[in-house]
């Protein structure tokens, strides 16, 4: 189910404590201390561009190139924010960039080519796909809940970038609106009221089944 | 007293415990008696649910090492700096320096149009150098190879090379210009498809990388 916001805000102030020590080291050229930060930080990054991009092949390089900025400017850093703040809101300039290109060059045509693929394919479900969903009763039940997923991954798609990753950065992080208003650069009431709109428009999108009870 | 605009404003934060007490206490108090309220929270409640099953895929088991590389090779320094430190020479005494370039340059100049035949200018065949390729994360990764060349065989195409790399199996094959598309959009049922934004070569071979992690 949803994380706690009280679990949120203990991990987050153990963060905080061991990024001190280990940006602190890799100011002082510890390669070391960066490496532990790349581990700690690999999937937290590679999730927020991945809401952001919604593409995985895009994201593990995105994820990359944050980590190799990072390192550059890291002793521009300065301690009056969060360091993972800090990371996310270079994560956030990056996937941009990695959009504006996208933009210019021919992706819109391989777009187009992946939503004929969503027409022309039908939905099915491997054996082994069955049997790994342990709450699935039976096969039926896995393929309708594979089927909603993908509904929910289509009605996700349909928001903004920055949308996406409000809702990784609030949801699933647990971040503070104040802390998603510096990485997005936009203003609290912004960060807040673009979340319960988002929240709204997935609500809308997936009306027909929420009324049916399917969910 | 709360009203109902308000509630559905601050529903998210009850639900994920962010709210003081005594605010999260009279919106519990509401819902008690609000059916529309109940029935946005339930709803809410299903929505955050769902959201649940859409997480990002795991970053791969070496990007740690992958991004500490390139941080490394971007350390070391390139052939222009290391000139650039050959020729600090020329700031020291820049007037001598300079002259004996200038000379130099005039030298060769001067050899090279004396001694070289005329050629006539022919522009360089622009090359594509970075391919990022359509990545399969098979459904069964024990036949995917073969289910691949049932696939290519099928729109008349041909594998022309299969090679081992660190991401699984790389394979470069030729296909008719029109099947493309449809081609692809058949990828879809050999397991998860990620197209890359170049997936062809400067010959203009499609590259597919059938990868070993199974989703």
């Amino acid at each position: 189910m949803w994380i706690m916001w009280s679990k949120c805000l203990k991990q987050r102030s153990k963060d905080k404590d061991e990024d001190v020590k280990l940006v602190e080291r890799a100011k002082a050229n510890d390669k070391k201390a960066f490496e532990e930060i790349v581990n700690k930080y690999q999937q937290r990054v590679f999730d927020l561009c991945y809401w952001m991009l919604f593409c995985e092949f895009n994201s593990e390089d995105a994820a990359q190139e944050t980590f190799i900025r990072a390192y550059k400017g890291i002793k521009k850093f300065r301690e009056d924010a969060a360091f993972y703040t800090w990371l996310y809101r270079i994560a956030i300039n990056v996937c941009k960039d990695i959009i504006k290109k996208k933009e210019r060059s021919m992706e819109k045509v391989f777009s187009e080519i992946e939503k004929e693929m969503e027409v022309k394919t039908e939905d099915t479900l491997s054996i082994e796909e069955i049997l790994l969903d342990q709450k699935a009763v039976d096969a039926q039940d896995a393929l309708r809940k594979k089927e909603l997923r993908e509904i929910m991954q289509r009605c996700i798609a349909r928001l903004s970038e920055q949308r996406r990753a409000l809702i990784d950065l609030i949801y699933f992080k647990g971040l503070k609106y104040k802390e998603a208003s510096f990485i997005l650069n936009l203003p609290e009431g912004t960060v807040k009221s673009n979340l319960v709109r988002s929240l709204q428009m997935l609500k809308k999108c997936l009306e027909p089944y929420l009324q049916k009870g399917e969910i | 007293m709360i009203n109902c605009e308000e509630v559905k404003l601050e529903l998210f934060d009850y639900i994920t415990g962010r709210l003081d007490p005594s605010l999260s206490e009279k919106i519990k108090e509401h819902l008690k008696i609000c059916k529309d309220c109940q029935k946005e929270e339930k709803e809410l409640k299903s929505l955050l649910s769902l959201l649940d099953t859409v997480r990002s895929p795991e970053v791969s088991p070496n990007f740690v090492q992958k991004v500490m590389s390139q941080i490394e090779s971007k350390k070391r320094p390139s052939l222009t700096q290391k000139l650039i430190e050959k020729t600090s020479v020329l700031f020291k005494w820049p007037f001598p320096a300079l002259a004996t370039v200038a000379l130099l340059f005039l030298m060769v100049f001067i050899s090279y149009n004396l001694f070289t035949p005329e050629k006539e200018l022919v522009p360089k065949k622009m090359e594509i150098i970075t391919v990022s390729p359509i990545t399969i994360t098979p459904a069964k990764p024990q036949t995917v190879l073969s289910d691949l060349k049932e696939v290519v065989n099928s729109y008349g195409g041909k594998i022309l090379k299969r090679e081992e790399i660190p991401q699984g199996i790389k394979v470069t094959l030729r296909l008719n210009k029109e099947k493309e598309s449809s081609f692809i959009a058949s990828l879809k049922s050999l397991g998860k498809v990620e197209i890359g934004k170049d997936y062809k070569d400067k010959d203009g071979n499609i590259i597919i990388i059938l990868t070993k992690k199974n989703s």
